[in-house]
């Protein structure tokens, strides 16, 4: 079996395992909530009747690994229960939202991607210039901003003053252009600390690929200087930030729900937040394995990429530690 | 063609304690299908002449004079970009660590047939991979369809090295300059590297300039020696005239550090090479009047701090110049 | 101490070391001093409600008219508070548990990585808020729930140092010399380990101080009427239509505070190790 597809299927199972644990985790954290579950759980809805069929739906008169292997059963297959208060289905509320969260965390991740990079590029080609001690300063600034402040400055600028783009919402669902629109803002809010952040690592990065002697090789051997940062030294100086972008995720998401909250666009963040406040906990914890779901399919994209970007990584990762 | 030849070349580097005359008027001249050994101590000069040629010198360094004459025409080293141009056409380079001169990202493949876009623009992806399998193959790796797939850290050391001089091979340079591309591999892999070096130059007939430490190396594969000190040439010659009457002090120090020219080398004649001359090289920017080497040369003079030492011809052979007044004494 | 001199004379050196401590500095200043220069941070004096920056208010007042100066002075000693227990915390037990597994090795430290790989797993903040959730608001779960989020990132550390560790000569002789294992690891490990835990301490600061803001901006970290920077951008946020100053102060103290921390961080990480130098800048 090729390196490649060995690593595929270690880090496929590896992903696997840490999503099981984590609903392991999810199913502790609630066992341990002192009081009475389905009182908590239910919060003030919770009639005698709600009560009766939590507690069968939970298996609560059941032993303890017979309710773990409900819990698992019906995460796995789905099955998140209905929404008290509306009588929805819990899935479809999700996968309602799901999207906009996806395409705010994948535009998030695409400007971080497209500027850090650029800006790093720019950077490491003159180093010690003005333009890099400019970028330098402008990256820390970048990152020590949380992204909520940014949110906020950037509504307030961009859509109470100036009114170039839109408050509030995700956009009409059938409207592309609308709903790019009300993506802007919140996307780039997201994106700016990683910018900063991206920048600095895709410049260290570089900086130290183009000292490297098979790149004064490929001098020796006429390729063009352009040639020789675009295609050859570019190519492995992003492979530390591919290695990153697995935290890049877990962190857009996090900042995800500020920023939802901020801008009111539906979405996971959201959802889970409205949830908590009106102590709606099957949907919070619905969205919570969401999002964890999210989190752990893109940490095995991240790793995946990376090890298509560089052979050695399939090589050594498969090697027992 | 007429070989390699580089006139009067200097370098100069700009540190934080002033400005390092790093080579100081070098002329070297290799023939075509000859191999000329540059040898010398770490400091002495050697890497800063094969980058100079290249023009691919660190930043804060400058050329101040010297030529390049290849074939017929002449280059001026002193300009800005001189041998850009040349550069994977008339000439290749092979580096020391063959670990780290092949990029870890990019096949075998990737690597070769980017020196064939710019030699051989004229061909197509097919004939491209042909000719980059060809190379692997005379360069002694086996399986080459294979191992153009393969990536760098698949392969050996020796094995890497190889490649690098498969790709200067698909070069086909006028000159080849070869950075101690062996200290890096064992003794045993050493000797491939090089005959596969040496059938480089009887395919192509191209002429060698090969950097080194290793004095045996020269004895073994070169026609030519040049033997630096502290940014100077102080003798040169063809390897069996020098090796038999060295006319410098230093060349001949060396020569009794290193094992007979003709005995094959131990392994204790490899550590103690050089621990033999007392002192180190002289400080670069604060170098000794007359001849640079007086300070730790056992046969120095008073005159030897006045004068500064011409080439002399030793023992009447044309071409073994060395550049120490008492040559000729003995 | 004639350890710790050179590195903080290191930090001096560097520009943005420099910049880094003098914004620590004065932050904790302003921390530990705003209360005392401070009228009652809690006061509400709905006349003087929006009011913009004066003598009498040095930051404006905020919806009730409270005084934002006191207010953000109480708010950044949160936030620092917060932030300095919750890594000496995740940095103790993370120590602890890491030193531990990389120890016993086997199936205990493989059951320990995988657990802080669940924990991992988790987007920090969703976890945060799922956890304070169903836990309870306030101080107290604040801190645990946010340890919580850190103790993976210093156990990783703590078993990465002890595994090196473990094979360096001199650990083996003491072992055969009958060192017990508790006084080994005391005499040894965690004096080792914990120089790297420090640094990853010190970088942590501003990032915990970032999540701490967070929650408390969503209402689920620090509870009125104590202020928090998160919750003044929050109260400020809600009224930005009549005025931006309630926010501006409590953004830019939270933004410098952060900076100053981070820039102090990366300074402490390369002034301790030589290494990485020049590698950052």
């Amino acid at each position: 079996m090729p390196a490649i597809v060995q690593f595929i299927v270690q880090r496929l199972a590896a992903a696997l395992l840490t999503l099981v644990g984590a609903i392991l985790l999810l199913f502790v954290i609630i066992q341990f909530v002192p009081g009475d579950l389905a009182s908590i759980l239910l919060g003030p809805r919770a009639t005698p009747e709600l009560r009766a069929q939590f507690a069968e739906r939970m298996g609560l008169d059941r032993s303890i690994p017979e309710q773990i292997f409900l819990f698992f059963r019906r995460a796995v297959s789905g099955d998140l229960g209905t929404d008290v208060v509306t009588g929805r289905d819990i899935l479809s509320i999700i996968l309602d939202v799901l999207p906009n969260t996806l395409q705010l965390a994948g535009a998030g991740l695409l400007i971080s991607l497209a500027f850090g990079i650029a800006l790093g590029c720019i950077a490491a080609l003159k180093p010690g210039s003005l333009i890099d001690t400019v970028l330098g300063v402008a990256s820390v600034a970048f990152i020590t901003t949380p992204a909520f402040v940014v949110a906020i400055f950037l509504l307030l600028i961009f859509s109470l003053k100036l009114h170039w783009l839109p408050v509030t919402g995700a956009g009409a669902p059938g409207d592309p252009l609308d709903r790019l629109s009300h993506l802007i803002l919140p996307a780039t809010a997201l994106s700016i600390g990683w910018i900063g952040y991206l920048a600095r690592l895709v410049r260290a990065s570089l900086l130290e690929v183009l000292s490297e002697q098979h790149v004064r090789m490929m001098r020796a051997y006429g390729v063009p200087e352009g040639r020789i940062v675009r295609h050859f030294a570019l190519r492995l100086a992003l492979v530390p930030m591919v290695a990153v972008m697995g935290i890049g995720v877990g962190d857009m998401i996090s900042n995800a729900v500020f920023v939802e909250i901020i801008f009111a666009r539906p979405g996971i963040g959201t959802l889970i937040y409205n949830a908590i406040l009106n102590r709606n906990f099957p949907i919070v914890q619905a969205g919570i394995l969401f999002t964890v779901l999210t989190y752990v399919t893109c940490n095995l994209l991240v790793d995946v990429i990376n090890a298509l970007l560089d052979p050695r990584i399939a090589r050594s990762l498969n090697k027992p530690a | 063609m007429s070989g390699a030849a580089i006139s009067h070349l200097s370098v100069d580097f700009a540190t934080k304690g002033g400005i390092h005359h790093a080579v100081r008027d070098i002329s070297l001249a290799a023939g075509p299908g000859r191999i000329l050994g540059l040898v010398g101590e770490s400091g002495s000069g050697k890497s800063t002449v094969a980058l100079a040629l290249m023009g691919l010198l660190a930043g804060n360094a400058e050329v101040t004079s010297g030529a390049l004459q290849l074939g017929s025409e002449s280059y001026d080293l002193a300009r800005a970009q001189a041998t850009a141009a040349l550069r994977g056409i008339r000439m290749a380079m092979i580096f020391q660590d063959p670990f780290a001169s092949l990029n870890p990202v990019f096949s075998i493949r990737a690597h070769l047939t980017e020196v064939l876009s710019r030699r051989s623009p004229e061909l197509d992806g097919e004939a491209r991979n042909r000719a980059a399998m060809e190379a692997l193959a005379a360069v002694g790796i086996d399986r080459p369809e294979i191992r153009l797939a393969q990536y760098p850290h698949e392969l050996s050391g020796g094995m890497r090295q190889r490649v690098a001089i498969a790709m200067a091979l698909l070069v086909r340079p006028d000159l080849l300059i070869a950075d101690e591309p062996t200290t890096a591999l064992d003794a045993t892999v050493e000797a491939q590297v090089m005959q596969q070096i040496c059938g480089l130059r009887d395919r192509i007939g191209c002429s060698i300039l090969l950097i080194t430490h290793s004095l045996g190396l020269v004895a073994q594969y070169c026609d030519d020696i040049a033997v630096m000190y502290a940014g100077e040439l102080v003798e040169q010659g063809s390897v069996a005239a020098v090796a038999a009457k060295p006319g410098h002090p230093y060349a001949r120090a060396l020569l009794a550090c290193e094992v007979t020219i003709d005995a094959p080398r131990g392994a204790d004649a490899r550590a103690s090479r050089f621990r033999i001359i007392p002192g180190d090289l002289p400080d670069p920017l604060h170098l000794p009047s007359g001849c640079i080497f007086r300070t730790r040369c056992d046969m120095a003079i008073a005159d030897c701090a006045r004068i500064v030492p011409p080439p002399v011809t030793v023992n009447g052979e044309p071409g073994h110049v060395a550049r120490c007044i008492r040559v000729n004494e003995k | 101490m004639d350890v710790y001199l050179p590195i903080l004379r290191d930090i001096w050196r560097s520009p943005t070391g420099r910049i880094g401590l003098v914004l620590v500095i004065l932050i904790l200043l302003f921390a530990i001093l705003g209360p005392v220069f401070s009228v009652a941070p809690n006061k509400i004096a709905v006349q003087d409600r929006f009011q913009g920056p004066s003598l009498q208010h040095l930051l404006g007042t905020d919806n009730l008219g409270r005084d934002l100066f006191s207010r953000t002075a109480q708010g950044t000693r949160a936030a620092l508070a917060i932030s300095l227990i919750v890594v000496a915390l995740s940095l103790l037990i993370g120590a602890i548990i890491g030193v531990a597994a990389g120890m016993a090795g086997g199936w205990i430290d493989r059951g320990v990585i995988v657990l802080f790989d669940i924990i991992s797993a988790y987007p920090a903040v969703i976890l945060a808020m799922g956890l304070i959730a169903l836990y309870g608001v306030g101080f107290t779960n604040l801190l645990l729930v946010v340890t919580l989020l850190f103790i993976p990132q210093f156990g990783r550390m703590a078993r990465a140092q002890t595994l090196s560790l473990r094979h360096q000569p001199f650990i083996d002789a003491e072992r055969v010399l009958g060192l017990p294992m508790a006084k080994l690891v005391w005499r040894h490990f965690l004096p080792n380990v914990l120089g790297p835990l420090i640094v990853l301490a010190s970088m942590n600061v501003p990032v915990v101080i970032t999540i701490e803001a967070g929650l408390s901006f969503i209402g689920l970290g620090v509870q009125p009427p104590q202020a928090s920077l998160g919750s003044l951008i929050r109260d400020g946020y809600v009224f930005l239509n009549q005025s931006w100053w309630p926010t501006i102060g409590s953004a830019i103290t939270l933004a410098l505070a952060t900076l100053g921390s981070t820039l102090f961080g990366e300074a402490l990480r390369d002034a301790a190790d030589p290494k990485l130098r020049g590698r950052h800048k």
